[in-house]
């Protein structure tokens, strides 16, 4: 519903601080939006426009494609006049491997079932701890993807693959 | 009005049965459970528990993920006032002076002003929804594609004025929440935009998967790449009730944080959140002892308290009444409805009476299920916040992945939420804010449609938009959300209000 985070709440409710300068966010942010609206410009460079009666499906994709693109110019333009580039600061030990969980489960679950997706990708996500715990991982591992495998295999009875086909 | 009783009568048969009050109450339970677990917000609860709703009748579904709502809604005041820890953002604002009570040794106090004001505050809008829906059917009746698209226009303008931080930045983060919706088959063509010769791609990018994805696997990245794990200071619990000044002074906010939150649930784009700040704010601005706000103020727990459930609850009527999901929250309800097999639609109420009241009607079990939940077990919610976050993401990672799946049994959108919990991460950490962006993929869809229906029937001449009073007055309104928007004075209060 919101964009706060946990960290952006503690932040919220921290005492103020002096505002950071932003302008590297925006310049960052700007090169984004204008990149994935290039990009979407460029695919879509064949859909059929139209015209305001009869409007093809390239209308709205143009215009909104366009309106990104031209966004991200400004916020980078409006970031290089604000100046300050404290470049923000990304852990990325947790988010990959957090990505790498989800993908090794998007990738097992279809084959070898509940159960091993789920063993898979907790014991990857654990990892991503700030200190990971070697004993304590292969319990939480095997607990949660029994309990999983339990409660959603066979006592809610919901239709998934639990064991390797 | 004898209507209105008698739907209400209907509404309360259908809620009061057994089997719908159990699955109230286990909605609320769970919800609470998950709730009070720091870092989960409402989407990622309901997301999570969406597949436990599968096998019950549509009545009971919904009515336990509203169940499951209210509690994860209300388990984040809980953190809130004892932890000094968010379970999302509609409880920011109690932190502040929750959690200084809590230091003084009123944590107990504060989270009964919390349950109450809410349990007011929920009574109120359950009445408020029962009036106000049968005449905004009526309403939505006269409703042509041109109005429904300057209805979500209007949406989206006050998705701007609602997001924190530079506005800038949010009509970038609709273009691309915009751009996100366009994925898929186009309706009137069949034509594949954006699909990069996906199948799974043709229907679109399911709302359950975006939310998840920007909120629930974001949320889990960032808490880990946080730095060190901070739980904040437990705090003792003390007795529960309030005294008489007290209840003096919380009453007063109690009102006025209803009336603000149901006001702002309401609009498009709305929801809890902005209904907390702006009521801290107005608490704060007529209080004749500001100082006190921050140092443990009763009414600055009452008023964003009962504002973020009217708000919860109030943004319940577009989605009912005119069938726009005005919020995530209330997309995944919709989306909960598609599963069972029904649209939500203007026609809702006379299609399906007993689910439209019976859902209604719940919501007041609902609140009651939270005073009667919140009261007696704060105890066991502290001892749950005992449990360490590294013990506890496993879960959340896992529970997240099991709901996307069993959705649509799709391993495909499962990889796609890693895709956009990235993307979440990437935008938090550049201060982009994702809730108009969700808001834009919800609607951007139904824009489009009703965008090209209208140009239908006026022949291609735009100018239907402004012939049609209806649509020329949202428009009108929307012109001035934006000149509001310019306007110095403005700017500086929305700042305050949204950064409390």
């Amino acid at each position: 519903m919101s964009p706060l985070n946990d960290s952006d709440a503690r932040a919220a409710v921290a005492p103020p601080e002096p505002a950071p300068a932003s302008g590297a966010n925006d310049v960052l942010l700007g090169l984004l939006f204008a990149a994935i609206g290039a990009a979407a410009l460029y695919i879509g460079r064949d859909y059929v426009f139209g015209t305001s009666l009869r409007m093809g499906p390239g209308f709205l994709p143009r215009i909104v494609a366009g309106g990104l693109t031209l966004l991200g110019l400004v916020l980078v333009i409006r970031g290089i006049l604000a100046g300050g580039w404290a470049l923000p600061v990304i852990g990325w030990r947790p988010i990959l491997l957090i990505s790498l969980a989800v993908i090794v489960f998007a990738a097992t679950i279809d084959r070898l079932g509940l159960f091993v997706a789920s063993l898979l990708s907790v014991a990857i996500g654990t990892c991503a701890a700030q200190e990971i715990r070697w004993k304590e991982l292969p319990f939480v591992a095997f607990g949660l993807a029994a309990f999983c495998t339990i409660l959603f295999g066979y006592l809610l009875k919901i239709s998934m693959p639990v064991w390797p086909q | 009005m004898s209507e209105i009783v008698q739907s209400l009568a209907l509404g309360f048969g259908v809620a009061a049965s057994l089997s719908n009050l159990w699955y109230c109450f286990l909605g609320a339970l769970i919800g609470t459970l998950i709730g009070v677990l720091p870092g989960i917000g409402p989407i990622a609860t309901m997301a999570m528990l969406l597949p436990l709703t599968y096998y019950l009748q549509p009545t009971e579904a919904l009515i336990m993920l509203a169940g499951i709502y209210y509690g994860a809604q209300y388990g984040g005041s809980t953190t809130a006032v004892l932890m000094r820890l968010p379970g999302e953002s509609s409880s920011v604002v109690t932190c502040l002076d929750g959690y200084a009570m809590a230091r003084k040794g009123r944590a107990g106090t504060a989270l009964a002003t919390a349950a109450l004001a809410s349990f007011f505050a929920g009574t109120v809008v359950t009445l408020l929804i029962a009036v106000a829906s049968p005449a905004l059917t009526e309403l939505a009746q006269k409703f042509g594609p041109a109005e429904y698209f300057s209805l979500m226009a209007l949406g989206l303008v006050a998705a701007v004025v609602f997001a924190q931080g530079s506005p800038l930045r949010a009509v970038g983060a609709i273009f691309l929440g915009l751009l996100l919706g366009l994925i898929g088959a186009d309706v009137n063509t069949g034509f594949d935009r954006f699909t990069f010769d996906r199948p799974e791609l043709r229907d679109g990018i399911g709302v359950v998967v975006v939310s998840m994805g920007l909120f629930g696997i974001a949320e889990i990245m960032l808490n880990l790449s946080g730095g060190p794990e901070d739980q904040g200071e437990r705090t003792k619990l003390s007795r529960l009730w309030l005294t008489r000044e007290d209840f003096r002074a919380a009453w007063p906010a109690t009102l006025r944080g209803t009336g603000i939150g149901a006001l702002l649930g309401i609009l498009p784009g709305g929801g809890a959140m902005l209904g907390s700040f702006a009521s801290y704010a107005v608490e704060k601005r007529i209080s004749d002892t500001p100082e006190r706000f921050g140092e443990g103020a009763i009414e600055g727990v009452a008023g964003p308290e009962a504002a973020n459930n009217a708000g919860a609850q109030s943004s319940f009527i577009p989605m009912l009444a005119l069938g726009i999901p005005g919020n995530s929250v209330m997309a995944m309800m919709a989306g909960a409805m598609l599963i069972h097999g029904i649209a939500p639609s203007p026609n809702l109420a006379s299609t399906q009476p007993q689910l439209f009241w019976g859902l209604i009607a719940s919501m007041w079990f609902g609140n009651l299920m939270l005073l009667v939940i919140n009261l007696p077990l704060i105890g066991l919610w502290v001892k749950l916040l005992a449990a360490p976050y590294r013990m506890l993401f496993p879960a959340i990672l896992l529970f997240c992945c099991i709901g996307i799946y069993t959705v649509n049994n799709s391993a495909f959108e499962v990889g796609l939420v890693a895709l956009f919990g990235l993307l979440g991460v990437v935008l938090a950490k550049l201060e982009c804010p994702l809730a108009p962006l969700v808001l834009a993929f919800i609607l951007g869809p139904m824009m489009e449609e009703n965008l090209r229906r209208a140009m239908l029937l006026s022949r291609g001449d735009p100018a239907i938009f402004l012939s049609r009073p209806i649509s020329l007055g949202l428009l009108i309104a929307c012109a001035l959300v934006v000149a509001l928007l310019l306007m110095p004075n403005f700017r500086r209060a929305r700042e305050a209000a949204t950064e409390a």
